[in-house]
């Protein structure tokens, strides 16, 4: 007999399940959260990320490299899908909980209305713009400014869309760029004289142990946290661990090492010009362009829903007016500046200092504070209508800014994104439960949830 | 579909002398759209619900569009080149895989209701 399924009592008035949980009936299977995750992970910048390692150990080394990095990513991640996964809301309404509802708009944005869906968009799309001109300098439609205007267009359809959108293309995009992995690894192989050959290349910029590992884990801290986004979609809560897991220990490390044995051998920190160069054709063009496209989407996706946290409007129309933001940003920056985007970078690194200690605050309450509460694990983060938040939960915040400065700033050993996500875990954790003991109030005012979610 | 994965590892065998990575290419390409294909047999036997075997064919048609147009985009590539109408082979094998995935999606969503996204 069918399984029956629980009555839902909201309004989407937003699109996507943008400000509501996702009803049992809109779940997708372990396959579907596995693409969009891997999809999202498809990119050139991963692949940029495993050029770099090329240049910085030996075969052997490099590989150690990417499987310690993708382990610890593996735990941040896996630990933060299930939050997802229980309650079937995005990560800034399962924000209310450890922060608030003052709290989840203004962290929320920061962390992806302002830097992925803005800022990293833009830096993507302007990416994107790069390397289509690298490909084939001599084409107008290459040019740095026009290639970030249209790729960025291709970018905002499928975000526009939502969850299906994501969805569709990483089911065509995921299995293409796996192969073309393995092409580059072909190539690498052919160029190094074997595996033994490319073995003994030694490489030309060598770094400790400990910053590579730094290299891989920042570059999807980011994803780690916002795992929830996706994971809410998942039948099962443990889904979108697995998923996330899978997707970086096999495929993560598989795609840095493909890419570190390709720049060994080719010495090109470009993987896109090193495959045209090798031989991979049309291919090296669409690994390019479905590489940045399924990874943009979702940096715009996530912008949108934590956007839709403070604009009463249609998640679509703000993922749309999001990306003509991101792709004027893009497109001027290629027309006027070409390289100059270091400075915004900078800017936008500076905010991914904040990520890793909300993420820290989030598993810290979900898994410890609700723990000591007595709140069985499934009956954590449950949203329901006429839910009372409080406007502020002031240890989430402290908690969240004594780690950012602490971990960003004041520590300098160890990997930076893990310090601030640890201490703000130990923070969180130990505040609120010490004020709970004392009989301190962690939370000030109140606002009741509608059937919408607002 | 199961035919087409045993042309393009018959396809394999025979330019494997000419060019190995193109063989080797040709080996993944068509190993995986044979499993593709037998995997699908044993989940869609026995079940009655159309919509449950519609989604089931979905998701294994997604599959086949996108390794048909990753083979699609690579064969002819000048790093496979193998000097004979091999290539040319393998390449319309892709592309039909990419018709027959396209038109199961088509047929499953259309007709029988089933998810695009499942």
């Amino acid at each position: 007999m069918a399984k029956k399924l629980e009555e839902w009592p909201w309004r989407d008035k937003y699109g996507d399940y943008a400000m509501v949980p996702v009803p049992e009936k809109e779940t997708r299977s372990l396959l579907s959260i596995f693409y969009v995750y891997t999809g999202v992970l498809a990119c050139i910048a991963v692949l940029w990320g495993g050029a770099t390692i090329g240049t910085q150990f030996c075969l052997k080394d490099a590989v150690l490299v990417a499987i310690v990095g993708s382990a610890i990513l593996s735990v941040i991640g896996g630990l933060t899908a299930p939050i997802g996964g229980v309650s079937k809301a995005s990560t800034y309404l399962n924000m209310r909980f450890p922060f608030g509802m003052l709290g989840s708009k203004v962290f929320g944005t920061i962390l992806a209305g302002i830097s992925s869906g803005i800022g990293w968009f833009a830096v993507q799309a302007w990416l994107f713009g790069i390397i289509i001109h690298t490909l084939a300098p001599q084409a107008w439609w290459a040019n740095v400014g026009v290639a970030a205007i249209w790729g960025g267009a291709l970018m905002v359809t499928t975000a526009a869309i939502g969850f299906r959108g994501l969805a569709s293309l990483s089911y065509i995009a995921v299995p293409f760029f796996m192969l073309l992995a393995g092409i580059g690894i072909m190539i690498g192989v052919e160029g190094g004289g074997g595996f033994a050959g490319i073995a003994a290349i030694a490489p030309t910029a060598p770094v400790s142990f400990g910053i590579g590992v730094t290299e891989v884990v920042g570059m999807y801290a980011v994803g780690g946290v916002i795992t929830a986004d996706i994971s809410r979609y998942a039948k099962r809560y443990y889904d979108g661990s697995v998923a996330w897991i899978v997707q970086l220990m096999i495929f993560q490390v598989y795609m840095l090492v493909g890419a570190a044995m390709l720049t060994l051998v080719t010495g090109a920190a470009n993987v896109a010009q090193a495959l045209l160069v090798g031989g991979a054709g049309l291919g090296a063009f669409l690994m390019a362009m479905l590489g940045q496209w399924t990874t943009n989407d979702n940096n715009l996706y996530s912008g949108a829903l934590s956007f839709s946290l403070w604009i009463p409007t249609k998640k679509s129309y703000i993922t749309i007016g999001e990306g003509i933001i991101g792709i004027t940003v893009a497109a001027l920056i290629g027309f006027v500046a070409g390289e100059a985007m270091a400075p915004f970078q900078e800017f936008l690194t500076l905010l991914g200092k904040i990520i890793p200690p909300i993420g820290g605050v989030l598993l810290a309450d979900f898994y410890l504070f609700r723990w000591y509460r007595g709140i069985p694990f499934k009956k954590r983060y449950q949203f329901k209508p006429g839910m009372k938040f409080a406007q502020v939960n002031w240890v989430g915040w402290a908690s969240m800014i004594a780690a950012t400065v602490l971990g960003g700033w004041v520590i300098k050993g160890g990997i930076a994104c893990l310090n601030g996500l640890i201490i703000a875990f130990v923070l969180y954790a130990m505040i609120a439960i010490l004020c709970d003991k004392a009989g301190i109030a962690i939370e000030f005012g109140e606002h009741t949830i509608d059937e919408t979610g607002m | 579909m199961l035919l087409l994965g045993i042309a393009m590892l018959g396809l394999a065998a025979a330019v494997w002398p000419k060019n190995v990575y193109a063989g080797v290419l040709y080996i993944i390409i068509g190993l995986t759209q044979f499993l593709d294909s037998l995997i699908a047999f044993p989940r869609i036997g026995g079940k009655k619900d159309e919509v449950t075997v519609g989604n089931i064919s979905v998701q294994h048609s997604w599959l086949c569009v996108s390794i048909g147009v990753a083979g699609a985009a690579t064969i002819l590539a000048p790093f496979f080149e193998a000097e004979s109408s091999l290539p040319y082979l393998a390449f319309i094998i892709c592309i039909v895989w990419i018709l027959i995935g396209i038109i199961n999606i088509y047929k499953a969503v259309v007709d029988v209701k089933a998810r695009m996204i499942v």
